[in-house]
């Protein structure tokens, strides 16, 4: 059942019919996914104070009901090392449309996925794996399975990635934490069979995939109508 | 349908009596007329009752002109009538209290306008509201060879163990005459067309617990509740083997859908994923449906994927073994124990002792075939046989290979039926008339008696190799 500020939290956001990403990571981690440490800020000086107790290099990204897709508004700065180019980035991102904060956050390594979920009229809730960044624009490279997944399951979805050898280990590189993935894949799964009546799909991107742990660095919430 | 009546619908395929409303007086044009034909001549022995109001006499049955002047509430009534006048007819069988309808009647879903899509909500909402038990519009209904259901499909078809949830007549036709031929007969068939009320869920839950049913295989376009047939798809598979054809997987075909049956084909990422997780068998063209079905209902379960290859000769015993690695089948080399059986019955020079097993003389000497089969048999590594059969050519350099020999090896190999899966190829598809009748007389011959025998040995192959996976997904490995 969903708790009590996840429902809260769906429920403001209906008006926009999407969530924005504070509230998305916020329910996230109220769900037990790991996520970077971030804060919003609106002005320069909060930016500051949130990234130094984070600690450079961070990232920053534009909050706005009226941007759902923030790469394409070039709201997304990865690699921000200084107050000076923090505080540059929030004056140009507070001119984009519908402007609501700076969200700034940990900047976390390791291998880029994507793990989505969306209601298919025909099967209902379903989940895909993919390899993130151009993995999945150009090679098309996802594999997709029908929620909630056993742990067999996501090891096979794993499995029927082209990719897969970038997760277990190639040429010395170390292999990220299969078990995590795995771990990642079931719980995801099933808190998408709870939310299947509100939510018309999920993007967990990108989720970031080390040797120790898997973090879902942005996430995509889209309410039904 | 309330889905705990599933077994219900069994009443579809054993009808005592049947009501036709649409049957012309004179003409047998496609219809009720051409379906009251077929049943009468296949000797349906329950009640036929043809209802039309102008008419006394329908091919020598007598003719009502309402269900309402019936004696009784017939078990199966088939409406055959315009689209439009179809809500009324249904009306009339609630009335009477026959439960359970056969729309033929097309017009609705599938022909993209909104007065069809609106006619056809009518007969769902008849159906829900006067708890009708309806297949169609738009489709050939129920076929059972055991109960002379046979106004479409094979005729006379054979009765047999296979049940068939079809969204297409024409397809099912061809499937049926094709597998009944070679000796597969079918338990229950059913053409769902729209598929406005009863859905492809509704029989597959029907056929999991039909006794006399141990294969379902399926030809679907789309499926309203699809997580309702993934989930009882996952609990079939492990019991009843699942073939899917799947109709629609390309744009082109997904557009020809919705003009046949009106619905909408689905992602064909999607359908692997259901594939994957149910252990549902897809196939992608009508052999490989029939091949899957000659495997899964007349071979032993094999434990796993190691082939041993008799006959063929040098070039085909290299093209064999690459289709066999291609399939994902291996060709292991036999053991040394197998091998010293073999080797002192082949010679030297122009054949090959091994695996494939290149050895002209086993298509002359059974005895030779029987000795290499019995080390197959026992040895570990080899877990499924392919023979390849050549038909005898005017070019052969050797006696004569006619002599017939096929109840000696058909005994043997039933004998050792519960040994390793074991199937025959006999290739010839090409123009000549002659080799084509003996291909087809041979292969058939080996079928009927459960022995499958196929026309290529890439069919061969890719139908041992599908039986392998769903092997051994049962078996947990």
């Amino acid at each position: 059942m969903l708790n009590r500020e996840i429902k809260a939290i769906l429920e403001k956001s209906r008006k926009w019919g999407w969530v924005l990403e504070p509230d998305a990571q916020k329910i996230l981690s109220l769900y037990g996914f790991k996520t970077p440490k971030f804060g919003v800020a609106a002005t320069g000086g909060e930016a500051a104070v949130i990234a130094h107790k984070i600690g450079y290099p961070v990232v920053a990204k534009i909050v706005s009901p009226a941007v759902v897709h923030k790469s394409d508004v070039k709201g997304v700065v990865v690699g921000i090392k200084d107050d000076e180019t923090l505080i540059r980035t929030l004056e140009r991102l507070s001119g984009i449309d519908g402007f609501a904060g700076m969200l700034i956050a940990e900047t976390v390594k390791g291998v880029e996925l994507i793990i989505g979920a969306k209601n298919d009229f025909q099967f209902g809730p379903m989940v895909l794996l993919g390899m993130g960044g151009v993995g999945v624009e150009i090679y098309k490279d996802v594999s997709l399975r029908m929620a909630p997944l056993k742990p067999k399951d996501a090891e096979h979805m794993i499995g029927e990635l082209a990719a897969r050898k970038l997760l277990t280990g190639y040429r010395g590189s170390t292999p990220v934490h299969l078990n995590a993935l795995t771990k990642t894949l079931v719980h995801f799964s099933k808190r998408i069979m709870e939310l299947a009546d509100v939510v018309e799909s999920v993007d967990l991107n990108p989720v970031m995939c080390n040797a120790k742990s898997c973090i879902v660095a942005d996430a995509r919430i889209m309410l039904k109508k | 349908m309330s889905r705990q009546n599933a077994r219900e619908l069994g009443r579809f395929f054993n009808p005592e009596s049947i009501a036709v409303i649409g049957v012309s007086r004179e003409v047998v044009n496609f219809g009720g007329s051409s379906f009251l034909h077929h049943w009468l001549a296949a000797g349906y022995p329950g009640r036929l009752y043809p209802i039309n109001p102008k008419a006394s006499e329908v091919m020598g049955l007598k003719a009502y002109p309402s269900l309402r002047a019936l004696p009784e509430a017939p078990d199966l009534v088939m409406v055959a009538v315009r689209a439009d006048l179809v809500p009324a007819a249904l009306e009339e069988c609630a009335e009477v209290g026959a439960r359970f309808v056969h729309v033929l009647t097309a017009g609705f879903s599938e022909i993209g306008t909104i007065e069809g899509r609106e006619l056809e909500a009518r007969i769902t909402a008849i159906a829900e509201a006067r708890r009708l038990l309806i297949i169609g519009p738009n489709c050939m209904g129920p076929y059972s060879p055991s109960s002379h259901l046979t106004a479409w499909g094979a005729v006379p078809g054979l009765d047999g163990r296979l049940g068939i949830i079809s969204q297409s007549g024409g397809v099912t036709q061809r499937f049926t005459e094709y597998i009944c031929s070679l000796g597969v007969g079918v338990s229950k068939a059913v053409s769902i067309g729209n598929a406005a009320v009863l859905d492809s869920p509704d029989f597959l839950e029907f056929m999991a617990g039909d006794s006399e049913i141990d294969l379902i295989a399926a030809y679907l376009e789309s499926i309203r509740d699809g997580r309702r047939f993934f989930d009882l798809a996952r609990r079939v598979t492990p019991r009843k083997p699942i073939l899917l054809l799947k109709g629609g997987q390309s744009r082109r075909g997904s557009a020809t859908v919705a003009s046949h049956t009106g619905r909408m084909a689905g992602d064909p990422v999607i359908w692997k994923a259901v594939f994957e997780q149910t252990g549902i068998v897809p196939v992608a063209n009508i052999h490989e449906w029939v091949d899957a079905c000659l495997a899964f209902s007349l071979l032993p379960k094999t434990r796993g994927k190691g082939v041993f290859i008799v006959g063929g000769g040098g070039g085909n015993s290299v093209l064999f073994s690459d289709a066999c690695i291609r399939a994902g089948l291996e060709v292991p080399t036999l053991s040394r124990r197998s091998m010293d059986r073999i080797r002192p019955m082949v010679p030297v020079a122009g054949s090959i002792a091994g695996n494939p097993l290149d050895f002209w003389a086993t298509y002359l000497m059974t005895d030779l075939l029987f000795e290499a089969l019995n080390a197959a048999y026992e040895d570990e590594k080899i877990h499924m046989v392919v023979i390849d059969r050549l038909i005898p050519r005017i070019a052969f350099h050797s006696p004569d290979v006619t002599a017939d020999s096929f109840s000696e090896i058909i005994d043997f190999i039933k004998t050792h039926r519960r040994a390793k899966p074991t199937v025959f190829t006999i290739d010839y598809d090409g123009g000549d008339p002659d080799l084509i009748r003996q291909g087809s007389e041979m292969r058939a011959r080996f079928c009927r008696a459960g022995i499958p025998a196929f026309p290529s040995f890439e069919r061969a192959i890719s139908a041992l190799a599908r039986f392998h996976q769903y092997c051994r997904r049962v078996n947990g490995k």
